[in-house]
């Protein structure tokens, strides 16, 4: 289990636009040894795709760029960029031999990941066939096997996209990613755009099958039900920078950050009947103009004076817990966030 | 995994593949779609057999015409139609239906080369424009401005001029003038198709650029290149016959439309006939291609359903 597949470390990541630089990741790390799930929360915007475009080297060029920081895959660093063409060029050939091969990503939307003109089964066979030297017929064979796999009966192998549901072409795009038997397989918010009965489904598929092939996933959501049932690990994204990091144990039980207390907060809950759902008020920081202290300042429930003065850093608050938030430094002489929250609603 | 394949969908499974033993014609491709829209549209289709026949005519015209298209019979010069001849004479006493006949296999060919050609560097340059972006585009796209710059016509016409006559040097003449044309639908079509996260997801399993760009952007942009092909295909015979017409491109007595109707127009007055059919098979040559162009845009552009 300590091998890591993939490894992130001290990731930034900007998009330099006509209107200004959007630091979109700033200083993320994490790692995902084989088999495990981390899951990757955040809200809109607050770099979690950003991240999974860093990892599969697809960034949209030339806005975004890598401002420093590694990503590893199987120890070999794929951020590495040469201002050598020849080398550049071949950089690009090992970045798309690993595509689809070591690391592979499903899409959010499956109603558009596919390629409408093209047989599913070719889709498939075609990772196969650009990523080994199998004929046509073993590349076939194998992607009926994995359309099999995914629940899907092999005769549809000449169906077109148009041809199924939203819920099949998920599952197809699932048997994509998997058909190299890829290392790590990152999938970003594979559930939204699927409706509640087959959410369940396309997740136990993914499960079933990220045990059966040892694959690292790494689940980008914002759904926590999400978390709690795929992942292991369980990081909290907010406007790029990781606020809470831990176990989903951790997280679950004892979420120390007050961003992700507050997505606890806005959850309903089962045992008890709330009328209005608490909300976090305001907006998440720009990402153009980020303030030179905590990033959730401005909506924090528990911001002290200490708040504004410096960037806390991430500190491990119990072992595998880190956690970034002032409170949380070691002897920082700020009061506990719930003491914090108790003043502040003292002082109202 | 087994409780995601249940009983019931494998007999639906086992149906469809017994149904499809039966006939593969019950599947439906993109492309079948698309034939059945446009065997829905009565002009389309007109449009599509008259141009069939315009094919087979050209193909098996030695076997059509009643004459050599250049034969010639001084005593029976500028005859009105008659049974003998149904198109009549023109004043060397040649059978125009006979001209007319052969011209098909002179203006066809020549409009079909030539898009075909504008087509393929013009398409390949805006493709490659559309893809790469930035800086290849902006060089690739306003090379193609300057050409553009000067309008098809004249452009045509200057080339044609400096060359001399002959088919080869007319089938450069409009390919060169309208390549930028061409360049300019096939970028725009690739550009329309390149934002789609099939695209994105054709990256994400490592697929080389000339894949992307050959199996997943051009096979989703065929629809607006494929009807702009067929029009511009009318566009091109109507140039080869302006073209002959003002003497620039196919010489006699090879049977060329437009050349016919130059050589008729001394004679409007006494012998109309001469230069009314090889007007009527332009006319109508183009049209088939443009109704045909019609439907098919229809049929491919799910939009306009």
């Amino acid at each position: 289990m300590s091998e890591k597949v993939l490894e992130v470390k001290n990731l930034i990541v900007h998009y330099e636009t006509q209107d200004g630089v959007a630091e979109a990741v700033n200083d993320v790390s994490f790692s995902i040894s084989a088999g495990e799930t981390l899951g990757l929360v955040g809200e809109t915007g607050a770099g979690k795709t950003t991240i999974a475009l860093t990892i599969m080297g697809l960034l949209p060029k030339p806005a975004g760029c890598v401002i420093s920081g590694e990503v590893l895959i199987d120890g070999r660093n794929i951020t590495e960029t040469s201002r050598n063409r020849a080398k550049q060029r071949k950089n690009d050939r090992m970045m798309r031999r690993l595509r689809g091969n070591d690391v592979s990503m499903i899409f959010q939307d499956p109603m558009s990941a596919l390629n409408p003109v093209m047989r599913v089964g070719d889709q498939i066979s075609e990772v196969i066939r650009l990523h080994s030297s199998a004929s046509r017929a073993v590349a076939t064979q194998k992607a009926m096997e994995m359309m099999e796999l995914v629940g899907i009966p092999g005769v549809r192998f000449k169906d077109y996209p148009h041809e199924f549901s939203g819920g099949m072409k998920q599952r197809i795009v699932i048997a994509m990613a998997l058909a190299c038997n890829p290392r790590v397989l990152i999938a970003d918010e594979p559930t939204t755009a699927l409706d509640v009965t087959i959410q369940a489904q396309v997740l136990e598929l993914m499960n079933d099958l990220k045990r059966q092939f040892n694959t690292s996933l790494l689940m980008i959501t914002h759904d926590l039900g999400v978390v709690a049932e795929m992942c292991d690990k369980c990081a909290v994204i907010y406007a790029g920078q990781m606020v809470e990091h831990g176990t989903v144990e951790h997280i679950f039980n004892n979420a120390q950050h007050p961003y992700t207390q507050a997505l606890f907060s806005a959850l309903p809950s089962l045992d008890k009947d709330v009328d209005r759902l608490k909300s976090i008020s305001g907006l998440m920081s720009d990402p153009m103009d980020l303030p030179p202290y905590c990033t959730f300042y401005e909506r924090c429930d528990a911001r002290c004076h200490r708040c504004m003065e410096l960037d806390p850093p991430l500190t491990e608050s119990e072992p595998g817990h880190f956690v970034k938030c002032v409170h949380f430094m070691k002897d920082n002489g700020a009061p506990s966030p719930k003491e914090g929250a108790a003043a502040a609603e003292a002082s109202l | 995994m087994a409780k995601l394949y249940t009983p019931a969908m494998a007999a639906v499974a086992k149906k469809r593949a017994r149904s499809k033993r039966k006939a593969t014609s019950g599947q439906s491709t993109p492309s079948r779609e698309a034939w059945k829209r446009l065997k829905r549209n009565r002009l389309a289709i007109a449009g599509m057999v008259i141009l069939a026949a315009l094919i087979l005519v050209a193909v098996f015209a030695d076997f059509l015409a009643p004459r050599g298209y250049d034969v010639q019979n001084l005593s029976e010069r500028n005859l009105p139609p008659s049974l003998k001849h149904l198109m009549g004479t023109d004043n060397y006493g040649r059978d125009i239906l006979s001209r007319v006949i052969y011209g098909t296999r002179v203006s066809l060919p020549i409009g079909f080369i030539c898009v075909i050609i504008a087509f393929a560097i013009g398409g390949t340059l805006g493709a490659i424009a559309a893809f790469k972006g930035g800086r290849t585009d902006n060089i690739i796209m306003r090379i193609m401005d300057i050409f553009q710059s000067i309008p098809p016509m004249l452009m045509a016409i200057a080339i044609a001029a400096s060359l001399g006559n002959g088919a080869l040097n007319l089938v450069l003449a409009i390919s060169i003038s309208t390549m930028p044309a061409r360049s300019r639908i096939v970028r725009a079509a690739i550009l329309t198709v390149k934002r789609n996260d099939y695209i994105e997801s054709a990256r994400a399993i490592g697929a080389s650029s000339r894949r992307q760009l050959l199996k997943y952007m051009l096979p989703n942009a065929i629809g607006p290149i494929l009807t702009s092909f067929t029009f511009s295909v009318a566009t091109a015979i109507l140039t080869v016959s302006s073209l002959s017409y003002i003497g620039l491109g196919i010489t006699a007595p090879t049977p060329e439309w437009g050349s016919m109707l130059s050589a008729g127009k001394e004679l409007l007055r006494q012998a109309p006939h001469v230069l009314l059919f090889p007007g009527l098979m332009i006319m109508v040559t183009v049209l088939a291609l443009n109704l045909f162009g019609d439907g098919l845009r229809d049929a491919l552009d799910p939009r306009l359903k």
